[in-house]
């Protein structure tokens, strides 16, 4: 993929059916100095949570960013629905045409679009109001992120209101049953009237997925959606957001830390590492054909539930941990902890000066390593 | 039961006496552990899996406690135990414990020498500068450079830290050590480092382990028994290698079935939620969520049925 192209190019090149195009996408944190810093104006620095990361999500499609935690995979998902301001970089978005009107005439036609896309990058806040319902996000703690002194119905109404979908409230109450029996909260009257402290973590992650289904998205995320949800219910609530791909047509932004979730959900995986997106492929190129040294540690590491496999150590090539991502090694930013730097002295002086591009080593499959 | 056993449990009750009734966290365990041996307990949260490690050390906070049944360690009931007695004989000497949570369950305040030397000089009477020799010592065992026992807490990486509390648990040479979901918190990576760790340190140390754990694909990578709880009492007790293979009780099947696998896709959960144990069901507790259930399961309890040799299952099937 090129960078550095104009916006109409870069919309030029878009497939067809792509409902989120990210072009060089950055998103850094500045780090609070201390006094002594602020008086000695030592230069400032920053978290580069997100560092020019590039791909593409196709309609209908889940999309699965893995990686270890801090390595920007839940930065890039806040940004990619605007709850952050990116740094840098184009999010192109390609909304239905009757958002488009709408967003339109909100702005009194202030916003380019280019060919159907929005870039989500160059909207100001105060104009997103439009876009919003067709970006959505399920967090990642469904114990903080219902108001607990809410009914079910409650929470999902206010959202209907705030963006005037349905004619009046015997409207939208209808509405809300619908989508707690698209999400299997049955019986949905029953939920509708109970407070979030009744239902468990997983009948409560899947309110905040019939919320986002509410508002009719194109797009999205969920991030890490059942990091905090027992594992016997986690399958209920995967199976929820398959719903969301096949029933309803919806692209997912789907982050998580665990490959093998990742692999049984998804449809494409990357995995980032220190902000940059390292690989990229369909699920089964990931894990049945690792490519990057850092991926092979990452699907290495994945347990085995076969006990015959006990007596030995897993081998999982990596050095050390992961570095801070304010002090970014020059070159590639995997190379201290690399084993394959190692075994290669003859790749070293490009590791350690160049900052490696994806380059695509079979059809669809992405490797941002010298090795290849 | 055999003689060779370093912890002996007897149909331990373990029982919170919360204002809305009483909640039979633990209700009548039995199990025993050999010397050098890895035992796992597995289950959804809230199953009494944590509650029943606590016990083993009696560490169980007000309004719990131990309602009945015996915890013999080396001859020594443990859940009869007076506070001063148990802290004298049985706490870090006989058993002790990697904490849920290694994040923070270390003293931001103090550096990790001083923390880690602290057990030293209660239990062993050591001076400050013995004890400090001795975490010197152990730190390479468990992969840390001895230098970092000058260091604070926040200045170690999570991986780090339950390193230290690993080192910790080993220090005054226990017998047992249980590992409360040790690598919960941390990174794939990181857990699996962990986990190896755990498996060199017990060949090492001669301990025994119990680990506990939801995560099934980590206690296949680590343990040689495992007890699947359900609704405070085991549902399925043997070892890992015909658990795994061969699972008899339903609700076995079905967390086995539910793991998430990357030789085939799909997704599998069993439907329903675990009872209140404050009023569990008469019967089977399993009996609601239970694909096979009958009539006898609703009227009585199932007792651990004895299968084969080492296995007990607690189901009506295997009658």
């Amino acid at each position: 993929m090129k960078n550095g192209l104009s916006p109409e190019e870069y919309v030029k090149e878009l497939d067809e059916d792509v409902v989120i195009g990210v072009r060089d996408l950055v998103k850094y944190f500045p780090v609070r100095r201390g006094f002594r810093d602020a008086i000695f104006r030592t230069r400032k620095k920053y978290v580069h949570a997100v560092d020019h990361i590039s791909f593409d999500i196709k309609k209908g499609v889940i999309f699965s960013l893995v990686g270890e935690s801090g390595c920007g995979k839940t930065t890039t998902g806040m940004t990619l629905v605007r709850l952050y301001e990116p740094t840098g970089g184009h999010i192109f978005f390609k909304p239905d045409e009757e958002t488009l009107n709408r967003l339109d005439s909100y702005t009194k036609g202030k916003i380019k679009s280019y060919d159907g896309y929005v870039d989500l990058a160059s909207i100001p806040d105060k104009w997103m109001k439009p876009l919003r319902t067709k970006l959505q996000i399920i967090f990642q703690d469904p114990y903080s992120s219902l108001n607990p002194a809410y009914r079910i119905k409650d929470i999902l109404m206010e959202p209907l209101m705030i963006h005037e979908i349905g004619e009046n409230n015997e409207e939208r109450y209808e509405m809300i049953l619908k989508a707690l029996e698209a999400v299997k909260l049955t019986p949905a009257e029953d939920i509708a009237n109970r407070f979030p402290h009744m239902l468990s973590g997983g009948q409560r992650q899947r309110v905040n997925i019939a919320r986002a289904l509410l508002m009719n998205p194109s797009f999205v995320v969920a991030d890490e959606p059942i990091a905090m949800i027992d594992v016997s219910l986690r399958a209920e609530v995967l199976l929820s957001i398959l719903d969301l791909k096949e029933k309803f047509g919806i692209s997912v932004l789907f982050i998580t830390h665990d490959l093998t979730i990742a692999y049984n959900i998804s449809d494409y995986i990357a995995v980032m590492y220190l902000g940059k997106i390292v690989e990229l492929g369909t699920a089964d190129q990931i894990i049945k054909n690792p490519m990057h040294p850092y991926t092979k540690a990452l699907v290495a590491a994945i347990p085995i539930p076969d006990p015959s496999m006990r007596h030995k150590l897993k081998d999982v090539r990596i050095k050390g941990e992961i570095t801070s991502a304010v002090d970014i090694p020059p070159g590639c930013r995997f190379n201290p902890r690399c084993v394959a730097f190692d075994e290669n002295p003859q790749i070293q002086p490009k590791c350690l000066n160049d900052v490696p591009e994806l380059v695509e080593v079979e059809p669809g499959h992405y490797v941002a390593c010298h090795l290849y | 039961m055999s003689s060779d056993a370093v912890l002996r449990v007897e149909d331990l009750k373990v029982y919170y006496y919360t204002f809305a009734g009483v909640v039979k966290a633990v209700d009548g365990v039995s199990f025993d552990l050999k010397k050098g041996e890895t035992m796992g307990l597995a289950g959804e949260s809230g199953c009494g899996k944590s509650t029943l490690g606590y016990s083993l050390m009696n560490l169980i906070p007000p309004p719990g406690r131990i309602a009945g049944g015996h915890i013999y360690v080396d001859g020594l009931d443990v859940a009869s135990m007076g506070e001063g007695e148990l802290r004298k004989k049985v706490r870090w000497k006989k058993i002790s414990m990697v904490f849920q949570g290694a994040m923070n369950a270390l003293t931001p305040v103090y550096t990790i020498g001083k923390q880690m030397a602290e057990p030293l000089m209660i239990h062993n009477g050591m001076t400050y500068k013995e004890a400090l020799e001795k975490v010197k010592d152990i730190l390479p065992k468990v992969g840390l450079d001895p230098i970092i026992v000058n260091r604070y807490p926040h200045e170690l990486s999570g991986g780090m830290k339950q390193r230290v509390m690993i080192a910790m648990a080993l220090l005054l040479n226990p017998d047992i050590v249980i590992a409360d979901e040790p690598t919960t918190a941390l990174d794939v990576i990181v857990q699996a480092q962990i986990l190896n760790l755990l498996k060199t340190l017990r060949k090492e140390f001669g301990i025994s382990l119990i680990l506990i754990s939801h995560d099934l694909s980590i206690m296949a990578e680590v343990v040689e028994k495992i007890a699947i709880m359900y609704a405070g009492k085991f549902a399925e007790y043997g070892y890992s290698d015909d658990v795994f293979r061969d699972p008899k009780h339903p609700y076995t099947q079905g967390l086995i079935k539910s793991i998430p696998k990357l030789t085939e896709k799909g997704l599998h959960y069993i439907p329903g939620q675990p009872p209140d144990l404050r009023n569990p069901p008469v019967g089977c507790r399993f009996a609601d969520r239970c694909p096979f259930v009958f009539d006898k399961c609703r009227r009585e309890e199932p007792p651990m049925i004895k299968i084969d040799g080492n296995r007990y299952v607690s189901c009506w099937l295997y009658e």
